[in-house]
């Protein structure tokens, strides 16, 4: 029985910091992405996605003990705050889990440069969820899925499969990673930041841009109104290549078919394709294969990455968010930064927004390690 | 409900000693991890030389894996049916710790893509799929300690849903040159009447 309902959710971002912001946004194909010339994140100048500062500092000043959080936990407190305003859900009971998505979690905390006042030992990932949980009064222990960029994604389907195993009435995944010069710094010693806003799946694309987030989903056995169901999840490993993607796509495709087959939906019904679509070379070329073989090619597709980056721990949950808000709204958004298409196989990259019946959805995301996961969304 | 879940083999790393199915299989006098782990590595003689690049945490989880994976048929279940769902609570830090070193210092600016991949807990997962061409699920938890129940209700659930036919669990942890890595095949056909549940798993765990 799947009665996994996506009940509230948040997006906070470079556009905003509710989910209703950044759909205005991602109607105008407005993009967050801007240069950046901070020396404190990377010796020179880059693009990136940011929150932006100052509305962080006027939004998180209700928040009771607010210095006892670091950056990144007071915006997951701001996230599944926005969420707990739209959907009456007990936090203090022993049936709500909370779930966190995160690769880095406070990594911002291990430099010798940090001037916060809170304890390293939040840089341990199950102390910043232990931190925030508490806040909310939850009595169970936290579970943080660190699983490099298809966290959300597989802490998504983790959430469906407790919900409908009766584990957990409700669930609350809460996914957030910051741009912090950790990162940023990897990524360049990588050469995979491209020096300008990334352009996923164009001709021309040469990288990813990083990008900060955090957002939030709640999934409950009860619909509260919400006719969206987390139908189906799968997650494969190419077993080829710790930070490159696959040659021919089998570890994507076979994600996809778990996917596919759990959420009882034909490929050819699929009315979006919510893709990962970072701009790295490689990445885009191995999903347009796995796309063809899995037969999703005329499909319309979009990488949302083009408007936040790439927000790694937080991408899964944000930009299953977004594909939430296309299915409510019935409307299709633009693949921004696309403008011609450079894969050897070809996709329906959705070049404009429009206005379309969007019922069902498959969500995909890779990441280093060979790691790939993929979501199926329905409306009922 | 399917058929009872069994654990087809386990192994233990932790005190530069290893068990494998309970029985010490190896045992170092070296205190040292990355004496102790290379000196396993001879013994159990794994010819593969990308080992030396890992870091510490997936020496150890590729180390702990090879020899519950020997000791298991797994012959039969085709590898894009073979899970791998690991826990830990350091996740990457020892080399998130250094990466960081690396970039702490504008005058001294080095950060290395190769240090850098290792900073995902999730990369020994990958290293031991791409060791043994397992292809099936993946999940990575990060959490206090290690959880027997989330990993019994996670595991039992997805070959329930029907998505795998075995998978390696585990607790690999590496922090601050304390480590531990406790690894198991669950399987629907085994030898061994080994139920998988959560009592059993904790007394693999404690084991001393």
């Amino acid at each position: 029985m799947n009665t996994a309902y996506i009940i509230a959710d948040n997006m906070i971002s470079s556009l905003g910091f509710n989910s209703s912001e950044h759909v205005d946004k991602l109607r105008k194909s407005q993009s967050g992405i801007l240069p950046c010339n901070n020396s404190s994140l990377y010796p020179t100048p880059f693009q990136a996605s940011l929150i932006d500062v100052l509305r962080l500092n006027q939004m998180k000043s209700d928040i009771d003990f607010v210095d006892k959080f670091t950056k990144l936990e007071q915006l997951h407190i701001l996230s599944v705050r926005d969420c707990l305003s739209q959907a009456n859900v007990d936090l203090s009971s022993e049936k709500t889990l909370f779930v966190f998505s995160t690769t880095k979690g406070n990594i911002d905390l291990l430099s010798k440069n940090y001037v916060g006042g809170i304890d390293a030992k939040r840089a341990y990932l199950h102390e910043m969820a232990k931190a925030i949980s508490e806040y909310f009064k939850n009595p169970v222990n936290p579970v943080v899925v660190s699983n490099a960029c298809i966290s959300g994604v597989l802490a998504v389907n983790m959430a469906k499969d407790f919900i409908n195993s009766g584990f957990y009435d409700n669930v609350v995944v809460t996914g957030g990673d910051l741009a912090a010069e950790f990162t940023i710094s990897g990524f360049q010693s990588f050469k995979a930041i491209s020096e300008n806003p990334c352009k996923p799946y164009d001709a021309s694309r040469d990288g990813i841009t990083i990008g900060e987030a955090c957002s939030t989903v709640i999934l409950s056995k009860n619909a509260n109104g919400s006719n969206i169901l987390v139908a189906g999840g799968g997650s494969s490993n190419d077993a080829n290549h710790i930070s490159g993607p696959s040659r021919t796509g089998d570890g994507l495709m076979m994600a996809c078919e778990k996917a596919v087959a759990e959420g009882m939906v034909e490929v050819s019904n699929i009315d979006f394709v919510s893709a990962h679509g970072t701009a790295t070379v490689y990445n885009d070329e191995m999903e347009s294969k796995a796309f063809n073989w899995l037969g999703v090619q005329n499909i319309p597709l979009n990488s949302f990455k083009g408007y936040w980056g790439h927000t790694l721990g937080a991408a899964g949950v944000i930009e299953i968010v977004a594909s939430v808000h296309s299915m409510r709204n019935n409307e299709l958004y633009k693949n921004a930064g696309f403008e011609q298409i450079g894969i050897s196989k070809s996709l329906n990259v959705i070049r404009a927004y429009k206005k379309d019946q969007v019922d069902i959805v498959l969500k995909t995301a890779s990441g280093f390690g060979g790691c790939n996961a993929a979501t199926v969304l329905v409306k009922e | 409900m399917s058929k009872d879940l069994l654990i087809i083999a386990h192994s233990v790393v932790r005190s530069s000693s290893i068990l494998v199915n309970g029985e010490k299989d190896f045992t170092s006098s070296e205190q040292d991890f990355k004496t102790f782990i290379k000196e396993a590595y001879r013994n159990y003689d794994l010819k593969y030389p990308k080992f030396f690049k890992m870091d510490s945490l997936c020496k150890l989880a590729v180390i702990g894996a090879e020899i519950v994976i020997e000791n298991s048929d797994l012959a039969e279940i085709s590898n894009d049916r073979i899970g791998i769902v690991l826990m830990n609570r350091a996740s990457s830090l020892e080399t998130d710790r250094e990466h960081q070193h690396t970039i702490d210092d504008r005058e001294n600016y080095f950060p290395s893509p190769a240090t850098f991949v290792y900073t995902l807990a999730n990369i020994m997962a990958g290293e031991i799929a791409i060791r043994h061409e397992f292809q099936g699920e993946n999940m990575c938890f990060v959490l206090s300690e290690f959880d027997v129940d989330l990993m019994h209700q996670y595991v039992s659930n997805l070959f329930e849903s029907g998505k795998i036919d075995a998978c390696l669990c585990g607790w690999v942890d590496f922090d601050d040159s304390n480590y531990e890595s406790v690894q198991y095949i669950v399987g629907e056909n085994s030898s061994k009447n080994i139920t998988f549940d959560v009592c059993t798993t904790k007394e693999i765990y404690n084991v001393k």
